[in-house]
């Protein structure tokens, strides 16, 4: 994986050295040579140097658990991590929290409700909702709500925190941190609620039809006790995967959120990154991701055989 | 873009005629003329829309539905028609074929039925079916308007892009070209390229998935790992250096491209559901019955299964609407026009967003994908039906 | 009240630096934006990828580091900003500092001079292809000593150098001058590992020789301020507390700009967007930026390696429509088809050769002749077809995420496809587009022609050498144009022309050379120039006074040297209504 990656990102066409280049001659109208001049020394990174001699360097280092220093900056990868992954757990945490939650209780009663006004209004607005990309409803909720109709402080609840705050345990942070988490949690939530309402209503009706649940029912259970206990309980398995998956990405950062939002996430500095051609902050991220995904999808095997007693991992069945 | 794809002619419409005689002709042989007659006109409907690639297909279906009203199975005393003396066990290549083709013309019949009794499934099918409808006869009626319009500009504007008027109800795009006509011509290629990428990412996720959850030991190792390996790559990359150095002609092996990379997530969905429902007990006797490992995953799991593989499909499908637009702009196939995925990205480039003048330049499309994607789910509700009888009851 | 809370911080925060206060903080806060980094990758080491230059950007770093003068294009004369007489002497050029303080209060002195010059040295500065040394001549003069042919070009890049103090940077600066009077050079182990630890550098604070500074905590998420301190020869003439630069690209900057967070930007909006903020009362800018697209063919590739073909392709783009397509009234068509950018054709080309220049005037029908003296014939489908009935056939390889260039590119192979060519457009990622062009991998292409610059070298050079072989490593044919040729009679090597074309201190003798360039490539057409691009900066009125009328010679500064910088600095720029 570590290898696979690797040589890919440096396949990439482009490197850190030419599109300096390109960038000093774009942003500050100097020409080719000077341009060339001064890129050349600005950081040490050698495009001839052999992949084989980068790679083994690399591998020593990172098997001492150091992730090397960025190409542009020189800044140790670690500390950028460190820096920009609090960030996107909390606001991509949070936003995959209260969609998550949102998604499967609504979708539980759609499905419950199958064919009521509330399925159908539900079914409309989340097949719409999710139909539409995140950059799109981003870009029309600062211009309409921000600009046209000056009712959301937009470039107030722009960054992570307000400069020049104090961190610390307190009210006034703690509420700081939501107003500027807000936008992205809130374009997280709506763009992806969809999703997670259609995949448990048709989860759901998959459960509603099994012997357990007429039974429930014949035994007089209150319909609240049947919906979590019985029916939520099963519809939610094959979610939980998709979840872990999810909960697996959330170090990625939402790109295209946290980049117009101006979130000092991980995934704005991937995409500084990937743009620059950062080998080093790339590898360090994309390792961080691999890992979070490896580690949760065992995770979701483990919470798997929690929720369904009926699933023992790890039995062998022949059959 | 795809083979497939087609635009409404009248050779079509004469070869769907063409069709369409052997269904009505079988029809007459029988005296079941109505349902000849309806068949005639699929056939020639789809042929007009399809040509040869319409007419056949739906020779077959016709067809099949015909012979189900006269079919007679002589296997079967007890709902046969026939005498009992009649019963014969006995079936040439002939019968066989019948007793097929009448069997999937039940189907067929039973299937609309079920879209018919639902009325949010019913809606669904019209708005697939409007989909349909305009790509396929749009082009008729609104010619494709490809070249820059400068003379469209109107005094003082800064850009050819327009709102909505009387004259081009969507307005005009940067070039200062209709955007009606885009929308109506570029969903298409788009629709079935996505649809495919869409089918295929669903079928690799649920037959890996099913086996993995069924075999168990190294087979669901293997898979497992593989699925981890896929989604641990990171994509972006990847596609960079593939688009550097591959480049297709067409979409079909983009949709390809989408499928072996997408099909990880649900593909450990199917696993987790299938895991859980081997255990239970319709599935276990199954397994002790020795039903072989088909009958076990399509007769006993998948049907349990079919609403949430949908879902998942559909949603297969929006992504790859979006997704195809980014590998068309690394260069793995050349920029074609028009295409509402060319439509949301170059819209976006150009600012279409800022200026409520231009943005429906990105909208249209954007709202036709949503649409689109409301109307296969909403089209689900009668599929649910169709494939799981058990839901017509109600809870 | 956040500004409030903002410029509290800004009175504290200066209180702190500078504990005897004699002048109060201006009230004005400008608000501007650039894409700078965040921390911890930023830094305030102005010779590292992300110090200063990179996170300020060239206009606001000039208020803080000064450069010695600032270049007024269309007088083609400067204006001392540190630099108070500059001037060339027999064998080196001049050049005498104000009587000006860094921000903790010390002179700014001939030895910061020679320190930025000798950190220069080490990082490869262009300044020495011409200079030998810069040596301190008194307390506020240096000398910079030729090692070859002294020209205008080099002028220039000694006085738009910005001057940093050696006080931060003295020690590293020894020993580079140490390194360079041992004879070392680029390929020594010594100078990479100074060249490192430069870039490795770390200074804690950055002392200013402009009116404004910043630290790393005033760097935000979304926005980083630069606070106004006292003791620069400029802090009495500016209207402004505090800059306050908002982070971003276009597309994030957008709304700010359009709600009036930001009141001056230099990103590059889509004509759409200048739509919308004509729309919202917020002025449009018009200044050049030094470049415009290029269709650039790969002379490898037939019927592109005949010169004839070629210019049938200049005659059927209107390049009028290309224009507006690319940039809207951003944009303009070319006017001289020279390789020079038109604003700069006057000063570089006599009249003589400007009226000898074939102009392309859009024309088909004239093209339509040539091509058939070629022998093409036109097939039912309005095609060009040779004799065995193929048509042109060819791919247009564009960078797909630049809208300007994209839209050239688009519209070029529109109007190519209308004429009868058969053209493919295939959209990449610039990175890629880039490489392709260099490695020879392509039939037609998009890149940039001309340059920036005051210089015709430079505009000439671009691409035609940069995208050829000539100025290209082992194995990157480039466009694979070639540059040795016999042309009316005389043989002719364009490389040594174009290299040649600006030495020495003779405009006339310049001029003649550029024009002789210029006519054989207003002949051979290797590449045609499509359109010009302009910079249009939206400026909000209701929030800034003192930009220049439209009609001002000063808006003939290229972006890069705009009137911001000497505007903001002598005052001219204050607070709207304030």
């Amino acid at each position: 994986m570590t290898t696979f990656t690797f040589i890919l990102i440096r396949q990439m066409p482009g490197n850190p050295f030419s599109i300096k280049v390109e960038q000093l001659m774009r942003e500050q109208n100097l020409t080719v040579e000077e341009a060339t001049n001064r890129a050349g020394a600005l950081f040490d990174f050698d495009p001839n140097r052999p992949l084989l001699e980068q790679y083994t360097e690399y591998m020593g280092k990172l098997l001492r658990g150091d992730l090397g220093k960025s190409i542009i900056s020189s800044e140790p990868v670690m500390n950028m991590l460190l820096r920009f992954l609090p960030w996107t757990l909390f606001s991509v945490g949070l936003g995959l929290l209260i969609s998550f939650g949102l998604g499967i209780l609504i979708g539980m009663l759609m499905a419950y409700w199958r064919g009521s006004l509330f399925d159908n209004v539900m079914t409309a607005f989340a097949s719409v909702m999710y139909g539409i990309p995140d950059y799109v409803i981003a870009l029309l909720l600062i211009i309409v709500a921000g600009v046209q109709l000056r009712i959301l402080p937009f470039a107030q609840m722009l960054g992570g925190s307000t400069p020049g705050i104090e961190p610390g345990f307190r009210l006034d942070y703690i509420l700081d941190l939501l107003f500027h988490a807000f936008l992205p949690v809130f374009t997280y939530v709506i763009t992806s609620l969809g999703g997670w309402m259609l995949t448990m209503k048709s989860s759901t009706m998959s459960t509603l039809g099994e012997d357990y649940i007429t039974v429930a029912r014949a035994r007089g259970l209150s319909q609240r006790r049947l919906l979590t206990a019985y029916i939520g309980r099963n519809a939610m398995l094959p979610l939980v995967t998709r979840l872990a998956i999810s909960v697996g990405f959330i170090v990625g950062g939402a790109v295209i959120i946290e980049t117009l939002y101006q979130y000092p996430g991980l995934g704005r500095n991937l995409a500084t990154a990937i743009l620059v051609r950062d080998y080093t902050v790339m590898q360090g991220i994309f390792l961080v991701i691999a890992i979070s995904v490896v580690f949760s999808n065992i995770l979701a095997d483990l919470l798997f055989g929690l929720l369904d007693p009926r699933v023992r991992l790890g039995k062998e069945d022949a059959s | 873009m795809i083979g497939f794809a087609t635009i409404a002619t009248v050779p079509g419409l004469l070869i769907g005629m063409v069709c369409g005689l052997i269904p009505l002709g079988i029809a007459l042989y029988y005296r079941q003329l109505r349902p000849g007659l309806l068949g005639w006109l699929a056939c020639a409907f789809s042929g007009f829309a399809c040509g040869f690639l319409g007419g056949v297909p739906m020779i077959v279906l016709t067809t099949a539905v015909v012979i189900s009203y006269a079919y007679v199975n002589k296997q079967d005393p007890f709902t046969s028609r026939a005498a009992l003396a009649e019963v014969n066990f006995e079936e040439t290549r002939l019968e066989l074929l019948l007793r097929l083709l009448a069997g999937l013309g039940n189907s067929v019949r039973a299937g609309l039925v079920a879209l018919l009794r639902n009325k949010a499934g019913f809606i669904g099918f019209l708005g697939v079916l409007f989909f349909f409808l305009m790509s396929v006869f749009g082009p008729l009626l609104i010619p494709y308007d490809g070249r820059p319009h400068p003379d469209r500009r109107l005094p003082e504007s800064r850009t050819l892009f327009q709102a909505p008027s009387a004259q081009f109800p969507l307005g005009l795009d940067w070039q200062g070209r209709d955007i009606l006509s885009h929308v109506v011509h570029g969903g298409q290629g788009l629709i079935l390229t996505a649809g495919l990428a869409g089918v295929l990412t669903t079928i690799i996720a649920v037959v890996l998935g099913a086996l993995a959850a069924l075999l168990g030991g190294v087979v669901d190792q293997v898979f497992s790992a593989f699925s981890n390996f896929i989604l641990t790559i990171p994509q972006f990359p990847l596609l960079l250096v593939l688009a550097s150095v591959l480049t297709f002609e067409s979409n079909v092996a983009l949709a390809l491209l989408f499928a072996l990379l997408s099909w990880p997530t649900l593909m450990r969905a199917v696993r987790a559901q299938v895991l859980s429902l081997r255990e239970r007990d319709y599935v276990e006797a199954a397994i002790a019955l020795d039903l072989g490992l088909w009958h076990i995953t399509l007769r006993e799991v998948l049907p349990n299964m079919i609403s949430y593989i949908v879902v998942n499909m559909i949603f297969s499908i929006r992504v790859a609407m979006y997704s195809i637009v980014g590998l068309v702009f690394l260069g793995m196939v050349p920029l074609r026009e028009p295409d509402w995925g060319v439509m949301i990205f170059v819209g976006r480039q150009q600012g279409a967003l800022s200026n409520s003048i231009s943005v429906w330049m990105v909208l249209a499309p954007v709202l036709a994908i949503a649409l689109f994607q409301l109307s296969l789910v909403m089209f689900t509700r009668s599929l649910e039906e169709v494939f799981n009888p058990r839901l017509r009851s109600g809870l | 009240m956040k500004r409030i809370f903002a410029l509290l911080l800004a009175v504290v925060m200066l209180a702190g630096l500078v504990p005897t206060m004699a002048q109060e903080a201006p009230a004005g806060v400008f608000l501007g934006t650039w894409p700078y980094v965040l921390k911890p990758d930023h830094n305030l080491n102005s010779f590292s990828p992300n110090g200063p230059t990179a996170n300020l950007g060239v206009v606001y770093w000039q208020l803080v580091e000064m450069p010695a003068a600032f270049y007024k294009w269309a007088a083609d004369e400067y204006v001392g900003l540190l630099a108070e007489s500059w001037g060339f002497v027999d064998g080196g050029y001049e050049l005498t500092l104000k009587e000006a303080t860094w921000s903790d209060g010390s002179p700014v002195t001939a030895d910061d001079v020679v320190a930025t010059y000798g950190i220069g040295r080490i990082l490869g500065w262009s300044q020495f292809n011409t200079v030998a040394s810069v040596e301190k001549v008194a307390d506020r003069t240096v000398r910079f000593v030729w090692s070859g042919e002294p020209s205008l070009l080099a002028e220039r890049l000694i006085l738009k150098e910005n001057i940093r103090p050696a006080a931060t940077y003295g020690a590293l600066a020894e020993e580079a001058l140490a390194l360079a009077a041992d004879g070392k050079t680029r390929d020594d182990q010594e100078w990479k590992d100074l060249n490192a630890k430069i870039n490795d550098f770390r200074p804690d604070a950055l002392l200013a020789s402009g009116p404004y500074t910043y630290t790393l905590d005033d760097v935000g998420d979304s926005y980083m301020s630069l606070f106004w301190q006292p003791n620069s020869l400029y802090s009495g003439t500016v209207n402004f507390g505090e800059i306050r630069l908002w982070a971003g690209e276009t597309e994030v900057t957008t709304p700010l700009v359009l709600n009036g967070d930001i009141a001056w930007s230099t990103n590059v909006y889509p004509p759409a967007t200048q739509q919308a903020f004509q729309d919202a009362g917020i002025r449009l800018l018009i200044q050049p930026r030094g470049y415009g697209p290029s269709l650039l063919f790969n002379h490898d590739v037939a019927p592109w390696n005949i010169k004839e073909v070629r210019q049938v392709a200049a005659l059927v783009i209107d390049r009028s429509e290309n224009a507006f397509l690319t940039n809207g009234f951003g944009a303009t068509g070319t006017q001289y088809m020279a390789g020079i950018l038109d604003a700069q054709v006057p000063n570089m080309l006599t009249q003589d050769v400007i009226d000898q220049l074939n102009p392309y005037t859009f024309n088909p029908e004239a093209a339509a002749d040539i091509m058939t003296q070629l022998g093409y014939t036109r097939n039912d489908a309005g095609k060009w077809v040779d004799a065995e009935g193929n048509t042109i056939k060819s791919e247009y390889k564009f960078p797909g995420d630049f809208a300007d260039f994209s839209a050239a590119a688009q519209n070029a192979t529109d109007q190519l496809n209308e004429f009868g060519f058969d053209i493919t457009p295939r959209a990449v990622p610039w990175q890629q587009a880039r490489d392709d062009i260099f490695a020879g991998n392509f039939e037609l292409s998009v890149w940039s022609w001309g340059a920036g610059s005051p210089f015709a070298f430079s505009h000439l050079r671009n691409p035609v050498i940069r995208f050829n072989y000539a100025g290209l490593g082992e194995g990157q044919p480039g466009m694979n144009f070639p540059m040795e040729f016999e042309w009316r009679g005389e043989q002719i090597n364009l490389t040594d022309l174009i290299n040649n074309v600006n030495v020495g201190l003779d405009v006339a003798a310049q001029q003649e050379r550029a024009g002789k360039i210029a006519l054989i490539l207003n002949d051979l057409m290797p590449f045609i120039p499509l359109n010009i691009i302009l910079s249009t900066e939206p400026w909000n009125e209701a929030e800034l006074a003192g930009a220049p009328a439209d009609d001002d010679p000063i808006l003939q500064n290229p972006s890069s040297d705009s009137f911001v910088i000497l505007y903001l600095l002598e005052g001219q720029i204050a607070p709207a209504g304030g």
